[in-house]
């Protein structure tokens, strides 16, 4: 599953070792439009790998059959 | 000033600005919006004597003479959060409709430019601590347009006061720059204008110690509504920079030369405050002394991307002035930017079996 496969968006708030910043919410959460804004910066700084792989990211995890919505 | 003390509990609205200002040759201060703005002051406190109009986010008393009114465009937040043009979340999804109908997306900013005018001191109690406050006051952006009376009541919202988040008037200063670029319209800028120069002046109160750029105020007081923030952060200190710039473009639009100068020193200022959250890989999360500082946030860029995602807009559009002046100005925070995006995303690579969503916003979908 896509899911499982880990492509699901950027987490709003990481920390610097590795792990989801559980401070609150919303910095666990993934936001759809964050997670799009982000992958076009990326691609704004010529990371369009990255970048397609993030915005697939929440694509697959929102939309597709196999995601969460 | 004095006698808008004494107004008490009237609503009012700034509205009727002189929208032809190149008719204007003969008055010394023909460009200056801050007398503009004064003398839309004085007159609404003469107006205030008389029996109250019903003062509304309208935005077609925006329009200009031969400029059709193609009426008014309402979307819903979402499912759960069932909310008029919810405007935190318009930021992201309106690239959409600028770029598929942009007719809709100048009629929505309209409304949010006479928004920015209302003044509506009713009460409305706070979810979060059932404080009273003010629905709407002079100068703020709200959060949206309403939920059961739109335009006439804004901020449906009621978790915090949204007139102290820090997020929604540089949104707006970035959105409407956005649209003058991608339309070519300089009718709605004209227009808006007035919108914008109190937008930004409204944010003079949130930077407390006078340096140019604007402090969090240690509560959830911009779109991450559960997430506090306090002193200078990269996600509002951000958007307060490009606004900054989108401003000082947009006055050079506009022609009002004191205003283009003003807020580009500003921006200057607000750029050298925000470079200080820059540690060599990221822009810290906020200038706090506590651990919440180093949290590395997703849309720490938000301010970037707008003023890129602008120029972009600008190559292919018939604005090609705007370009010249823009680019020519354009400084970048910091020069090491896909540092810090693979920074981010290693780190949510790591982390991705663990993660479990607990909800997830689809700011895309109500288009």
């Amino acid at each position: 599953m896509k899911v499982k496969g880990g492509k699901r968006g950027a987490v709003n708030g990481m920390l610097p070792d590795g792990n989801v910043d559980m401070s609150s919410m919303q910095s666990r959460e993934i936001w759809s439009g964050v997670t799009y804004a982000l992958a076009a910066t990326m691609i704004q700084e010529n990371m369009t790998d990255m970048a397609f792989q993030t915005a697939g990211g929440i694509y697959e995890a929102a939309w597709s059959s196999d995601g969460l919505g | 000033m004095h006698s808008l003390v004494n107004i008490g509990e009237r609503k009012f609205s700034l509205d009727g600005f002189i929208s032809d200002l190149e008719n204007n040759n003969n008055i010394s201060h023909q460009n200056d919006i801050a007398v503009d703005i004064l003398e839309r002051f004085t007159s609404v406190v003469e107006q205030i004597q008389t029996p109250p109009a019903s003062k509304s986010a309208y935005g077609v008393s925006l329009l200009q003479e031969g400029e059709e009114n193609i009426g008014q465009f309402l979307y819903l937040e979402g499912i759960e959060y069932q909310m008029w043009n919810t405007y935190d979340v318009h930021f992201y999804s309106s690239f959409s409709l600028v770029t598929l109908f942009p007719k809709l997306e100048l009629s929505v900013q309209r409304d949010f430019a006479a928004a920015v005018l209302m003044h509506d001191p009713g009460k409305m109690k706070l979810l979060h601590d059932g404080q009273l406050v003010s629905r709407k006051v002079l100068g703020a952006v709200p959060h949206d347009i309403g939920i059961s009376d739109p335009w006439s009541e804004v901020n449906g919202y009621n978790l915090y006061n949204t007139d102290r988040w820090k997020d929604l008037n540089p949104k707006f200063v970035l959105q409407v720059y956005r649209d003058v670029v991608a339309t070519g319209d300089k009718k709605f800028a004209q227009a808006v204008w007035p919108s914008v120069y109190i937008a930004i002046a409204y944010m003079d109160q949130f930077d407390k110690d006078g340096d140019g750029m604007i402090e969090n105020e240690g509560f959830p007081d911009q779109t991450y509504d559960t997430w506090s923030v306090s002193g200078v952060s990269a996600y509002s200190g951000g958007l307060w920079v490009a606004a900054l710039q989108a401003a000082s473009a947009l006055a050079h639009e506009v022609g009002d030369k004191g205003s283009e100068v003003y807020f580009w020193h500003k921006f200057q200022k607000a750029k050298a405050v925000y470079e200080k959250l820059w540690n060599g890989s990221y822009f810290n999360y906020d200038s706090s002394c506590g651990s919440s500082r180093s949290s590395i946030q997703a849309d720490q860029l938000a301010g970037q991307w707008y003023v890129i995602s602008t120029l972009n807009f600008c190559t292919c559009s018939h604005a090609s002035s705007i370009l010249v002046i823009f680019k020519t100005k354009l400084e970048l925070p910091v020069s090491c930017f896909a540092g810090m995006l693979e920074h981010v995303v290693f780190c949510q690579l790591l982390e991705k079996r663990r993660l479990e969503v607990h909800l997830r916003w689809f700011m895309i979908t109500t288009l």
